[in-house]
């Protein structure tokens, strides 16, 4: 008889709670879609998906206080101490909180977007909170097994909600690339995990770290096959060119969930697999790390100008942003890591907001998706106009915006550990960064309106996203380390970045 | 070189047994000329076929094959499950019951979906 | 017993077979099957690799095996995933060729 593991679910709470509202929002979906009337009100399909997204909403929330809880708690727990897959720690509940608050605006953002292009389906919420636990079981993850089932979970319910909007062609190919280049990604990184398990003899980090051999070309292999994979799912260049076709075949509210939470959820894993598996090793990966970031700033920035479709244009925004990030990963210092996270949080805002206005420009069944119908929206739509405006300063880094603060940081940590060039190299495509940001405010303040037909209203899911996130933006721009709340006093942001970090250096 | 003996035997029998059946196939079967109808039809097993073969299938098929194969794979966790279950003890079975359940859930979803609906 | 070299020869020319399956050929069933046969290697080399290292401070030790029975059930529902994203694009254009899937160009 071997004796029953004393296991741990408060590890697994968060994750468990973000599971049980995905069965039952689908289980919902399916009781309420054949009920005529629930509670004297009569049961159509706007109503189910309010409902739906309520439920998601709610879990969402309760998913952030568990989180926080056990983030202001401190300490490591492991969910099985003779067998440790998935671990509580500071760093992991709070990029899972990170993730949750993201998620749940993801869904208030999607109430009005899915009846306006009549894919109004209960499983689009079940499918979000699918991929939402699959993203927090692997940032969560101290095992090999663990990081690959949750990179699952987070992509194959991603992959249907690129082509939730099925009759549209443009959405099936969005889907069946990412669903192509996604698989094909996951193939390589499990090639490049069974390398590693072979010269190290074990799936766990702990294993991994004790067992690296860098003399071995089978293991250097096997890291580089690892960090490809991870590479396809943060479209690092030369991997990214799936990104700006997805992201634009995508409905935009799938574009906007995805652009935000896969970054984080796979940055913050490639952080804890570079920490805590290959700690001796960053001297070797920062040279690759050091040519592949100066590549995703350069080609991101550049290809950016020539776009003439919003999301194209945003995509390759967000590969240029993933070049800053890695700026994080060539340091490999405390300040670095801390840098990276607070930028996660700062993108998380900005962008999520940018494809927030799009998605409230949406009408009818179609996108908002020239950049030229952006227009006069100044005249016709003041309110949307000036919360972009504030988007695009933040996304370029004018200082006073969340952007800025970020980008600060993340260059702070280059000089201090001496990558001038980098320092260089990121300055300069900044610059030209502002050039294609400010188009849009240009086109929105300084031309007449186009007679394209915008909604002419906003929904209250959406317009709440958007007042957040333009509050969160301004708020982490000008004072990061107390951002002023009402209910919570004042939030020191930068000091939680550097706690949740400081685990993988002894803190 | 026990287990070269066997493999070889195993390799003997692999040889023997469709050899021999294909040997005794061409001794007994009644073999239909080249140019006669039967030769060119889809089975010639004496079944007329009953329009083209190249017909598009219903797409609740292909359906009910997805949904059969995810399943079907959970097995995979049964088996090993089922073996080491005397071992393990009461708390193993908890777990396997939390699985199916959630299995169970999916079905569910499927069947008041109208997935599995034969029309 | 077999030398563990042949084992990972053979898992790493499947692997490169299914890599070159996918860069060069066109349609998308046969894709997919290519990226099921990368996956197939991998189990490969983990059943391998769980032979050298079948015990590991004495104890006996199935990791290897243990992740290959993930992969399964993985791909089982990845290729469902994607066979419904293959149907959906069907009904829209009849055809199952990568080169027609040109509607987003970069």
């Amino acid at each position: 008889m071997i004796p029953a593991p004393d296991l741990n679910l408060s590890v697994l709470l968060p994750i468990i709670l973000v599971a049980i509202g995905s069965m039952t929002i689908l289980m919902g979906e399916v009781l309420l879609s054949r009920a005529d009337t629930v509670l004297g009100r009569e049961v159509t399909e706007s109503f189910i998906g309010t409902v739906l997204a309520g439920t998601a909403i709610f879990f969402f929330a309760l998913t952030l206080w568990a989180s926080g809880v056990a983030f202001a708690g401190g300490g490591v727990q492991v969910f099985n101490p003779d067998n440790p897959m998935y671990q509580l720690d500071p760093f992991s509940s709070f990029v899972t909180a990170v993730l949750a608050l993201s998620a749940l605006l993801s869904c208030a953002l999607s109430i009005t977007y899915l009846s306006e292009l009549r894919i109004n389906h209960g499983e689009y919420y079940a499918l979000i909170m699918l991929s939402a636990s699959g993203m927090m079981l692997m940032v969560a993850a101290v095992d090999l097994i663990a990081v690959f089932l949750g990179l699952e979970l987070m992509s194959i319910p991603i992959y249907v909600l690129a082509g939730f909007d099925r009759r549209k062609l443009r959405s099936n190919e969005s889907a069946l690339k990412y669903f192509l280049i996604g698989s094909f990604a996951s193939a390589i990184l499990l090639y490049g995990m069974a390398l590693l398990y072979g010269v190290s003899g074990g799936t766990s980090f702990e294993a991994l770290r004790a067992g690296f051999d860098a003399d071995n070309p089978m293991a250097l292999v096997g890291l580089g096959l690892v960090v490809v994979g991870f590479a396809f799912k943060i479209s690092m260049v030369p991997f990214h060119q799936w990104t700006p076709d997805v992201y634009e075949g995508a409905p935009s509210a799938v574009t906007a969930y995805m652009s935000v939470t896969v970054k984080v959820a796979a940055f913050a894993t490639l952080i804890r697999l570079l920490a805590m598996a290959f700690g001796p090793l960053e001297a070797s990966l920062e040279t690759i790390f050091w040519v592949l970031s100066a590549l995703t700033i350069v080609v991101g920035n550049i290809m950016a100008i020539i776009q003439e479709n919003v999301k194209r244009m945003l995509a390759y925004s967000s590969i240029a942003h993933a070049g800053y990030l890695m700026i994080g990963l060539v340091t490999g210092t405390i300040e670095g890591y801390s840098a990276m996270i607070f930028y996660l949080i700062a993108y998380t805002f900005m962008n999520l907001g940018a494809f927030g206005v799009v998605v409230a420009l949406a009408n009818r069944g179609n996108d908002c998706e020239r950049i030229a119908s952006f227009a006069g929206l100044a005249r016709t739509r003041p309110g949307l106009a000036a919360v972009m405006a504030l988007f695009m300063l933040s996304l370029a880094g004018i200082p006073g915006t969340a952007g800025f603060m970020g980008k600060f940081k993340i260059f702070m940590a280059a000089v201090n550990s001496g990558d001038i060039w980098l320092l260089i190299i990121g300055v300069l495509m900044s610059v030209v960064s502002v050039y294609y940001y400010l188009r849009i405010p240009v086109l929105m303040y300084m031309r007449e309106p186009e007679d394209e037909s915008h909604r002419t209203e906003i929904a209250s899911g959406e317009g709440a996203v958007l007042v957040v996130c333009a509050l969160a933006v301004l708020a982490l721009g000008l004072f990061p380390n107390r951002v002023p709340t009402l209910l919570f006093g004042d939030l020191d942001v930068l000091d939680w970045a550097n706690r949740s970090v400081g685990m993988f250096f002894g803190g | 070189m026990d287990q070269w003996v066997a493999a070889a035997g195993f390799v003997a029998v692999a040889i023997i047994v469709p050899v021999s059946m294909l040997v005794g196939a061409k001794l007994l079967a009644v073999t239909a000329k080249s140019s006669s109808k039967l030769k060119t039809m889809t089975y010639e097993c004496g079944e007329e076929p009953e329009g083209g073969a190249w017909l598009q299938f219903h797409p609740r098929y292909y359906l009910v094959a997805l949904i059969f194969v995810l399943f079907d794979i959970e097995a995979v966790f049964l088996f090993p499950w089922a073996l080491a279950i005397e071992e393990l003890g009461g708390l193993a079975i908890v777990d396997m019951l939390i699985f199916v359940l959630v299995l169970l859930l999916g079905w569910g979803y499927a069947l008041r979906k109208g997935a599995l609906k034969w029309q | 017993m077999l030398p563990m070299d042949h084992v990972i020869a053979l898992s790493a020319i499947l692997f490169t077979i299914g890599v070159l399956g996918v860069a060069t050929r066109r349609n998308l069933i046969v894709i997919l099957m290519s990226i099921e046969l990368m996956l197939n290697a991998v189990n490969l080399a983990f059943v391998g690799f769980n032979r050298i290292w079948s015990q590991v401070d004495g104890v006996a030790a199935i990791d290897g095996q243990i992740f290959v029975l993930m992969v399964i059930a993985v791909a089982a529902a990845e290729v469902a995933v994607g066979l419904g994203i293959l149907l959906a694009m069907f009904r829209n254009r009849d055809s199952v060729n990568v080169e027609e899937v040109n509607l987003l160009k970069w």
